[in-house]
């Protein structure tokens, strides 16, 4: 070995926490190697497949005895017999409180897509052969597409038979915040300003589909599910309760999941399908999801109508936010009620706004199921506030960056805890504000307008973890083995989707146990041998699974320089690890090999400490410090916050309104970065999700209810061609001080800003305020079309079409339905 | 996708003579960028596909005697686009060039876009407006169709159930000054909204002799703007308000009254736009390069 590495090998090596440490990951996608759930291939394996309504809404007559004599086919299920024999389930796992998921529709059905009936066959064509011989006779009944439709006194009742807390009606639940004096903040009010936004669905578009296998071992009684999914222990623990069968003899494993980014956090009908098909027929069962179902059932981004008020005094200072939000969750939701509380609560920030009152309706329609989607309710609410932010600013003829300035969190405040109850630990937010300003060159563009360009920002701060207010826990676990050839095996349950966990996790084992990195293998997520942790979303990976890494970690440590110290007769305390070794400090050439101590720990326990349980392994859960949900709507959901400032500038096209982003800017506050790497690329990807949202992407119904862009070719998400260079990212880091390392959440704070930054910025280039996503180049066109012809100086889009049908100003904005006395 | 008997005939006699004994739910296929997808969804169900990828002859682009291009319909787009051709012949590898995405020019043909005809697609307005004609074989013989007669307007194309295209003729350089493609779309990789080909022939004093502009993606074929072009015969396009003219060719192919969705309205206004840019482009004489 050349000599001049000798001193850097008597100090230790230099730490991987921070260093770009490429994914260990990477080969195995890279060369498709790696096998996600449709690669896997089980002996006698049966495939099933899904018939789905055509309809939206109706009353359904199954018919299935045709199927069954179609060759191949090894059995048939529809609902009616699973009735009583399944539990419906619904809410949050921790309860199962709402019973409106079922495994099939029973007597109606509530929206396109919902599942019918399952056959299984030995091939997936003969199932789909068979599935044409399944009658379904649909009685149809009026159709609800829009969530204010399904509000009126006289909609017809989407969800029959299920008791809500709020009694009949389409609301499955409501959202209230009353904090501070909204009324004197209106009375104190220089200025008010109004404006309603509504928001689009989205999918999470994973490549890798929804899908399963299911493997009934009839022998022990053990089920195995393999499931592309986020979560393996809520997962399990669902499919056991709607079975009914003992959590020890349910298994779920994670393949590897081609991303999720939120759509794969729950337990969905085909696994339940696939598990009874499986456990009827003592055979592994094949159910993968095409894409027009994952479109369909896959779970969307929930849209959102936002009557947003905000009260600002003569210096820009924001005294007040009322709101009342109308959320379509589509036909039923796992997760929609809860995108309004977190989402709204934290998109608040980075504005600690005293006097808030807030009315929020989670409302039922005969479309796709809402879910978990990346930014979790945060970027809708970002796109009302930030634009009425910009809004506000020019009435009051002030520049919205020092609008921003003023009302921001600021890094000298830290810690502090806002009036609705946030705890932001530390925060650069502020000066991410100043950075982004000056590198898209704010002042300077501002002052010299171009035609057709323009330049906007927003700013938001995402939570890092959630605890949600129904699902009273936000805990991640860790176990560790040194292994007794000197490796390590890291076991967890939180589902690796594009988040480098193996990378992360073994860049902090090797840093504090001294191990080569090359030496960790993390191993795939399977409960049968993972300690319970929740899974992977709420951007909890790094600040809350790495915390629990880096305690077994130190917990393992601690072991191995027990041994050590025993065997070398020395103070534990003069011990150092490192390069594979334990060895006295200021002698890292010496010193006993962790190969050799593992060793002992298994196999020459006579070696060990007396007392010393033998064995290395250490496990470690780490439940973070965040509140539950107030009756004022009030807590800190969140163990800390990162913060981005985003801005662009962008070129509308005046002949075809295309918008060309000519500059794109994002600065972030991730805390301490155990990988760049990594983070840059959640950055990159969250802009997508967030162009997408911005730009593109909804879920396009006819009046029937039917999807009618359910395929990659129809639906606009963004693709790679036509995305501006994302190189202009800078991190400020303001470490977190409520994890110990300091980590903060990379993996959603890229999505929340962006629909508010194009607003803003197409605003500024021709004086257009869109209030509805996505803004696509048609709107805009007829949108500049119509600005032309009317003469209007400021135009809203699409409040100012001649065609619009909604409200067009506050006083003919609806009432929240009910006021609510609910304390829970 | 559902069981069906698939066919590689060696020859193109062998072709026509599958085709005409295999039955009403027959397919060719060639590079299968519409078929397969519609196989895999069921939309199609056919009891015989029929390979014509194999088939000497019906790939490539070859200049007749008399210069004009003939190209096989089993060409691919990837390789229509490498195909280097002088004056405005450059237009059809530019347009072959510029559509869909690489896997699909890769295996997708010219033939199988004519075909199936997609209102959204390049070639069909292209080729509409050069004026290209289209040959069918069939058992019972050679028929050639010119584009207007190719074309079905209530969507598709007059190929008959025997028939197989064969061969796509792009008149000679002289039988235009000039052409320009334009069109629209989201994405890069997304078929048009809205498409627009012009082909002009100068009289020697540089006055229109010969004006078409089809117009795709507003109807269920291309339509043709027959009266705002022929209204500007003997007129220097130099010396016209050419916008104007933009707006009439929309009018003309999607009068304002039938334009009710926003998708409409929006392809009314975008139309202005690119036949105001094919307009443009054909009066400059600038060419795909």
């Amino acid at each position: 070995m050349d000599k001049k590495v000798e001193p850097a090998l008597s100090t230790g090596p230099a730490k991987l926490v921070g260093t770009s440490v490429p994914r260990t990951e990477d080969m195995a996608l890279l060369t498709g190697t790696a096998r996600y759930i449709d690669d896997l291939r089980f002996p006698g394996m049966l495939y099933a497949k899904i018939l789905r309504s055509s309809h939206a809404h109706a009353r359904i007559k199954v018919d299935t005895s045709e199927a069954y004599s179609m060759p191949g086919v090894h059995g048939v299920l529809a609902g009616r017999e699973l009735v009583g024999k399944v539990k419906p389930w619904g809410d949050l796992m921790q309860d199962l409180l709402v019973g409106d998921h079922f495994p099939f529709a029973v007597d109606k059905v509530l929206f396109e897509g919902q599942e019918i009936a399952a056959v299984v066959a030995d091939t997936k064509y003969q199932a789909l052969d068979a599935l044409e011989k399944v009658k379904v006779e649909y009685d149809d009944l009026p159709v609800m597409v829009d969530a204010e439709a399904a509000l009126a006194d006289d909609a017809p009742l989407i969800q029959e038979g299920i008791n809500y807390e709020f009694g009949e009606g389409n609301i499955f639940d409501r959202y209230r915040v009353r904090i501070g004096d909204i009324d004197a903040a209106e009375a104190e009010a220089d200025l008010v300003v109004r404006q309603r936004f509504s928001t689009n669905r989205q999918a999470g578009a994973a490549l890798d589909p929804h899908g399963c296998i299911a493997n009934f071992d009839s022998f022990t009684g053990v089920l195995t599910l393999y499931s592309s999914t986020q979560s393996i222990f809520m997962l399990r623990d669902s499919i056991a309760d709607v079975l009914q069968l003992p959590r020890n003899k349910v298994r779920v494993v994670a393949p590897e999941v081609g991303a999720g980014f939120g759509s794969k956090v729950q337990m969905f009908p085909h696994e339940v399908i696939a598990c009874i098909l499986s456990m009827r027929l003592g055979r592994p069962v094949h159910l993968v999801l095409s894409r027009a179902d994952i479109f369909r059932v896959g779970t969307a981004r929930n849209s959102q109508i936002r009557h947003v008020e905000m009260f600002f005094k003569k210096t820009g200072q924001i005294i007040g936010y009322r709101d009342y939000v109308i959320q379509n969750s589509g036909a039923l939701s796992f997760w929609g009620n809860q995108v309004v509380h977190i989402g709204t609560n934290v998109g608040l920030l980075p504005y600690p706004i005293p006097n808030l009152h807030i009315d929020g309706e989670i409302v039922h329609t005969n479309t796709a199921p809402g879910g978990a989607l990346r930014g979790f309710g945060i970027p809708q609410i970002i796109f009302a506030k930030e634009q009425i932010v910009d809004m506000a600013a020019e009435a009051l003829g002030l520049d919205p960056l020092d609008v921003r300035a003023l009302n921001t969190v600021k890094r000298n405040q830290c810690p502090i805890r806002t009036p609705i109850g946030q705890v932001v630990d530390t925060t650069s937010v502020d000066e991410c504000l100043q950075m982004v300003a000056a590198e898209i060159g704010w002042k300077e563009k501002r002052a010299n307008p171009k035609p057709y360009e323009g330049v906007g920002m927003a700013i938001s701060m995402k939570y890092t973890s959630c605890r949600h207010p129904s699902f009273d826990t936000d805990l991640s676990a860790i176990r560790l083995r040194l292994e007794t050839d000197g490796t390590v095996t890291i076991f967890s349950s939180d589902v690796t989707h594009g988040q480098g966990h193996a990378t992360f996790l073994g860049q902090i084992v090797s840093d504090v146990l001294g191990v080569g990195f090359e030496k960790i293998f993390l191993a795939p997520p399977d409960t049968a041998n993972a300690p319970f942790g929740l899974g992977t979303y709420a951007s909890r990976a790094a600040a809350v699974l790495g915390t629990a890494c880096r305690t077994a970690a130190e917990r393992l440590r601690e072991k191995i320089v027990a041994i050590a110290a025993h065997v070398l007769e020395a103070d534990p305390q003069d011990l150092e690890t490192g390069n594979d070794r334990v060895y006295v400090r200021g002698m890292g050439d010496s010193g006993l090999y962790l190969e050799n101590l593992a060793t002992f720990s298994v196999y020459r326990t006579h070696q060990l400490p007396p007392g010393f349980e033998p064995t290395l392994e250490a496990v470690a859960t780490y439940d973070t410090p965040t509140d539950r949900e107030g009756p004022d709507g009030s807590g800190n959901f969140s163990v800390t916050y990162a913060g981005s400032a985003h801005a662009a500038h962008v070129r509308i096209s005046p002949e075809t309104g295309q918008i060309e982003i000519l500059d794109y800017v994002m600065v972030h506050d991730t805390g301490t970065v155990i990988n760049p790497l990594i983070v840059e690329g959640q950055h990159q990807g969250g802009f997508l999700m967030g162009i997408g949202m911005a730009l593109g992407e909804d879920y396009v119904y006819d009046k029937m209810g039917h999807m009618v862009n359910a395929t990659f070719a129809e639906y606009q998400a963004p693709q790679a061609a036509d995305m501006p260079e994302l190189n202009r990212m800078f991190e400020i880091p303001a470490p977190s001080t409520a994890i110990p390392g300091g980590q903060k959440g990379a993996g959603e704070s890229g999505t929340g800003p962006v629909p508010a930054v194009m607003g803003n910025a197409i605003a500024n280039a021709i004086g257009i305020r869109f209030t509805e996503l996505p803004i696509t180049p048609d709107r805009i066109l007829l949108a500049l079309r119509e600005k032309e012809r009317s003469g209007k100086a400021d135009f809203r889009y699409p409040d100012d079409m001649p065609d619009y049908l909604g409200p067009r100003d506050a006083q003919s904005w609806p009432k929240p339905k009910g006021e609510l006395e609910l304390f829970f | 996708m559902t069981p069906f008997s698939f066919h590689r005939p060696a020859t193109l006699d062998d072709a026509v003579g599958v085709l005409a004994t295999a039955g009403p739910d027959a397919k060719i296929i060639a590079g299968g960028q519409s078929l397969l997808l519609a196989l895999k969804e069921r939309n199609a169900r056919p009891n015989s596909v029929i390979s014509i990828a194999d088939v000497p002859g019906l790939s490539g682009v070859t200049e007749t005697e008399a210069g004009s291009l003939e190209i096989g319909p089993c060409t691919t787009y990837a390789k229509l686009a490498k195909i280097a051709l002088p004056g405005w012949h450059a237009e059809i590898p530019a347009v072959a060039g510029n559509l869909a995405d690489r896997s699909v020019r890769s295996m997708g043909t010219i033939g199988g876009g004519v075909c199936e005809a997609g209102v959204r697609f390049d070639m069909p307005t292209l080729l509409s407006g050069l004026e290209a004609s289209f040959k069918l074989t069939s058992a019972r013989g050679v028929r050639v169709l010119n584009a207007d007669a190719f074309f079905n307007a209530s969507g598709g194309t007059y190929i008959a159930r025997d028939e197989i295209l064969t061969d796509i003729t792009v008149p000679a350089l002289p039988h235009w000054s000039n052409v320009a493609f334009e069109k629209f779309r989201f994405r890069t990789f997304d078929a048009a909204i809205a498409t627009v080909a012009g082909a002009v022939l100068f009289a020697p004093d540089g006055t229109v002799e010969r004006l078409r502009i089809v117009v795709g993606g507003v109807a269920k074929a291309p339509v043709v703007a027959i009266g705002t072009a022929n209204s500007l015969k003997g007129r220097s396009l130099g010396a016209i308000f050419l916008p104007g003219v933009a707006m009439r060719v929309s009018n003309e192919v999607l009068p304002p009254e039938n334009a009710v969705t926003r998708g409409q309205k929006y392809q009314s206004e975008l139309v202005i736009s690119l036949a105001a840019r094919v307009l443009t482009r054909l009066s400059t004489g600038v060419h795909a390069s």
